[in-house]
């Protein structure tokens, strides 16, 4: 058992008995895997572990606790997606408390069936240039080393987008797993007239990916869910981080880096470089 | 076998469309193969409807909007600009031609550079070739 999940134990419990938070949202063990739990007493807490399974972005249940006070395990991208949601008036600062694990990179997931001897790094994560969550009510660190096995870099011109997209199933994973995919009312999925139907016309996935990533844009903060749900495996974080660049190329803007930075499409003046 | 042409649709604006207007009364002349839709204001074209209309078989989207310059308050042109440019970079990213989309600055009384621009553009987009969305995610790798 690594140091900073004794320590991550040891403060969820003392969190629950001092009623400093109602429930802790951290991740557990099970036989397919790593998967999230909700900790409301304090016996359970030997249930939470951390190891680079942890992938999951758990920032997307925070939206079903808004009365209560709620503890998390974040990452740092789960950090930048809080304040994120936080900026878009989604949660409350007062109503979370943020336990930062020090990230040193996640695992790739395994597809079912192979055999889980390599594991390597997720591509996102070589990218990722924030460790530790931007705002913390308690840092965990980690002494452990980044994680060594990479996967050889290539370029966004290289892949075939158009043939990945053909290969979508629809299934809406990315749209259910995305932190910041909260409308209540989708305009891919519920909108009327629809923008994509449901009935399997392939140019109607150029359609869904093409509006999910404008969605996205300068919002996304590249935690990967989305691709490491997908069940076909597009490399969706590298189209969604082709479009910060471009925020990050015409407006110096990084999402989720700043709680007072306002996204740029609100503060947008007159004379100002498109 | 009928020569290709290619289909552009045109999201003119308010003031624009009026441009558009105008070069009719002044008898410019201009490619028929342009479909006008009037909106409001250019800002309120959502780019997901400018997706839509390369999705359904528009080979180029055309969005006219006013001159930044000439605007009283906070400029919606600099937002559909903004847009426009997102778009174009999204487009290049999955490999379309970024030129199928575009941005014109069209004020009311504008026909003459309306119809030399519209021109301009269908010619270049003959250049281009057909888009064929749904050949290019039907064929097989």
């Amino acid at each position: 058992m690594s140091s900073p999940e004794i320590e991550l134990r040891k403060l969820a419990r003392n969190l629950l008995e001092r009623k400093v938070v109602d429930l802790v949202i951290g991740y557990e063990d099970s036989e397919a895997g790593v998967r999230p739990c909700f900790i409301k007493e304090p016996g359970e807490v030997e249930k939470l572990v951390w190891n680079p399974d942890c992938r999951l972005s758990l920032v997307r249940y925070l939206r079903g606790f808004k009365e209560k006070k709620v503890g998390i395990v974040a990452k740092g991208c789960d950090g930048r997606a809080i304040v994120e949601l936080i900026k878009e008036n989604q949660l409350d600062r007062k109503n979370i408390f943020i336990i930062a694990v020090e990230c040193n990179g996640v695992y790739k997931p395994v597809k079912y069936g192979s055999s889980k001897t390599r594991r390597q790094m997720a591509e996102y994560c070589e990218k990722c240039e924030v460790r530790v969550s931007p705002i913390k009510d308690y840092l965990i660190k980690s002494d452990e080393k980044a994680l060594e096995e990479k996967i050889p870099k290539g370029d966004v011109e290289d892949l075939d987008w158009l043939s990945l997209f053909r290969k979508c199933l629809r299934c809406m994973a990315c749209v259910r797993s995305c932190p910041f995919c909260y409308c209540t009312e989708c305009s891919i999925e519920g909108f009327k007239p629809a923008l994509v139907h449901r009935l399997v016309d392939p140019v109607e996935l150029f359609t869904f990916h093409l509006i999910r990533a404008i969605h996205m844009a300068g919002r996304c903060v590249e935690c990967g869910a989305c691709e490491s749900s997908c069940p076909v495996e597009i490399p969706l974080t590298r189209l969604y981080h082709e479009l910060n660049e471009w925020f990050r190329e015409n407006y110096g803007y990084v999402p989720g880096l700043n709680l007072e930075q306002a996204p740029p499409p609100l503060v947008f003046k007159e004379g100002e470089k498109p | 076998m009928v020569a290709w042409k290619p289909k552009i649709i045109a999201f003119t604006c308010w003031c624009s469309s009026s441009g558009v207007d105008q070069a009719g009364f002044e008898g410019f002349k201009y490619p028929a193969n342009v479909l006008t839709v009037r909106v409001p204001c250019s800002a309120i074209v959502n780019p997901s409807i400018v997706v839509k209309a390369l999705e359904e078989g528009a080979d180029a989207v055309l969005l006219t909007a006013c001159k930044p310059v000439e605007l009283r308050k906070i400029a919606p042109s600099r937002i559909t600009e903004a847009r426009v440019s997102l778009l174009r970079r999204l487009l290049k990213t999955v490999g379309v031609e970024e030129e199928r989309v575009r941005i014109l600055w069209i004020s009311s009384n504008e026909g003459g550079v309306f119809a030399n621009e519209v021109s301009r553009i269908v010619e270049e987009t003959e250049r281009l070739g057909p888009l064929n969305l749904r050949g290019r995610m039907l064929e097989q790798p």
